[in-house]
């Protein structure tokens, strides 16, 4: 064979598996949307009922019932993800029915049993399904799964474990933050915020705890879900954290809460000795205390470095009148200065917000 | 029944607009039990094609929908000042409560977060509509 018909030989069976994959690839697409336009003509006549369940009387929620019950076939996958995905987009007791409709048909035995599958979707399916639906029975199992070996696994047990709502779970949670089996704290900050208000005691001991990342949590979720009581841990970690990065979070948690007790703390950690982010995140809280005796000490800012003085000038505008007189007072005329930009911002949303 | 539309001289006219088939149904469905005229859309430009070919008494909004956001929407039907009258109660998901803000200072009445009560939807929707009746 001489080495042109080699390399056309070559080229002919390249193009031949081209058009394999090809083929085989459109064929695919081809049967997905086939099975997929099948699952929405089963489903369709069911939709109505589907929905009385949530919001029927009870008449009909009965009604709805007994013909879903009996629901089989190639129907049922595609009802079964519709009545799972109510609970993503519906609250409140309408969704008793569909729950008690779902465990009838074993779906969440199912799921409970799937939690210890050999298969990583398996269990994240069945972590995520479970915590849609609320189902409390399967919190120890999930709470496992947060130090699963798949990372994926790990974030979908916390999103569940935030779902599910009990403050028992924050402890694990807070303590996957380290370790060779982490979750991103953004995924456990936003599980945290869904437990209920006796997270405070596990938020409490995490402001203690020697990992960084999760005193930084702690300290974010305090001040987001407003837990006044964490006031006093917050203004420790703010005056003596050896992380300046959990001191300015603990900075800006207390400016959440809103207590003027953080304002004499707040403002120290506002002083040239402290670090820079420190200073600017004290700067913002001060801002957001609202407290005219914050005004003199940011004004004191306004000279200071350009970032600084920049958070500093925002902050006076958010004091209100107080806040605007000392921007005005500081503003030299035809000068670019902190002061002289937050009053133009300010005016300029003054201006749209009252079109 | 949690609706106080029935009875009254006139039928109210609520449009609910996402992009969420589910919701759109079940929102609508809530709103026809409890007395209201309901006529749904999927999409923000449709939305504002409706409420300019025939403003309803109240709108419920998806915030994120394609074409033009509920915010968008608010917006623009406040700022031409044609349909003052109507109620506009904003759907969002949590992630977006940064938006609640920027709804309400570009004119939105209520808003109401997902996952939510369809029985409080309801619920707000007659809040609203009791307001303009006042």
């Amino acid at each position: 064979m001489t080495l042109a018909a080699a390399f056309g030989w070559l080229l002919g069976c390249l193009a031949t598996l081209c058009i394999l994959v090809a083929t085989c690839t459109g064929g695919w697409r081809l049967l997905r949307r086939h099975r997929e336009r099948r699952a929405a003509r089963a489903l369709d006549p069911l939709r109505p009922s589907a929905y009385q369940l949530v919001i029927g009387d009870p008449a009909e929620v009965s009604q709805a019932l007994r013909k879903l019950e009996t629901v089989d076939g190639a129907a049922w996958p595609p009802l079964q993800d519709l009545l799972v995905g109510l609970f993503a987009r519906v609250s409140g007791e309408g969704l008793a029915p569909v729950r008690r409709l779902l465990a009838d048909r074993n779906v969440l035995q199912d799921a409970r049993r799937d939690l210890t599958a050999c298969s990583a979707v398996r269990r994240g399916r069945a972590a995520h399904l479970l915590g849609l639906v609320g189902d409390s029975s399967a919190l120890p199992d999930i709470e496992r799964l947060v130090s699963d070996r798949d990372p994926e696994i790990r974030v979908v047990a916390c999103r569940a474990l935030g779902r599910l709502g009990h403050a028992r779970a924050a402890r694990t949670m807070l303590t996957a933050l380290a370790g060779p089996r982490s979750v991103p704290a953004g995924v456990v900050a936003d599980a945290l915020l869904g437990l209920g208000p006796d997270v405070q005691d596990a938020l409490r001991d995490a402001l203690a705890l020697p990992d960084a990342t999760a005193r930084g949590v702690a300290a974010d979720v305090a001040g987001l879900r407003g837990f006044v009581s964490l006031g006093p841990a917050l203004r420790e970690i703010l005056a003596a954290d050896g992380d300046p990065d959990v001191r300015a979070r603990a900075a800006s948690a207390l400016g959440r809460l809103g207590a003027p007790a953080a304002l004499p703390h707040l403002a120290r950690a506002t002083l040239p000795d402290q670090p820079s982010g420190v200073r600017r995140a004290a700067a913002e809280a001060l801002g957001a205390l609202v407290e005219p005796a914050a005004t003199e000490h940011l004004r004191a800012l306004l000279d200071a470095p350009a970032m600084l003085a920049d958070t500093a000038a925002r902050a006076l505008v958010r004091l209100g009148p107080p806040g605007l007189a000392a921007l005005q007072a500081a503003a030299r005329p035809g000068e670019p200065s902190a002061a002289a930009g937050a009053l133009a911002v300010a005016s300029l949303r003054g201006a749209a917000w009252s079109r | 029944m949690d609706g106080t539309a029935e009875g009254e001289s006139r039928q109210r006219n609520v449009l609910v607009a996402d992009d969420d088939r589910d919701i759109r149904e079940l929102v609508a469905a809530k709103l026809r039990n409890a007395g209201y005229h309901v006529s749904v859309v999927g999409d923000g430009l449709s939305a504002l094609s409706a409420i300019n070919d025939e403003p309803p008494d109240v709108a419920v909004l998806d915030v994120m929908m394609p074409g033009l956001s509920g915010l968008d929407i608010v917006g623009q039907v406040r700022a031409n000042g044609e349909h003052d009258s109507m109620g506009i109660i904003l759907l969002t998901a949590k992630s977006q409560e940064f938006d609640v803000e920027s709804g309400f200072a570009v004119g939105a009445d209520d808003y109401v977060i997902k996952p939510f009560s369809p029985r409080e939807l309801v619920h707000r929707v007659n809040a609203v509509a009791a307001r303009l009746r006042g």
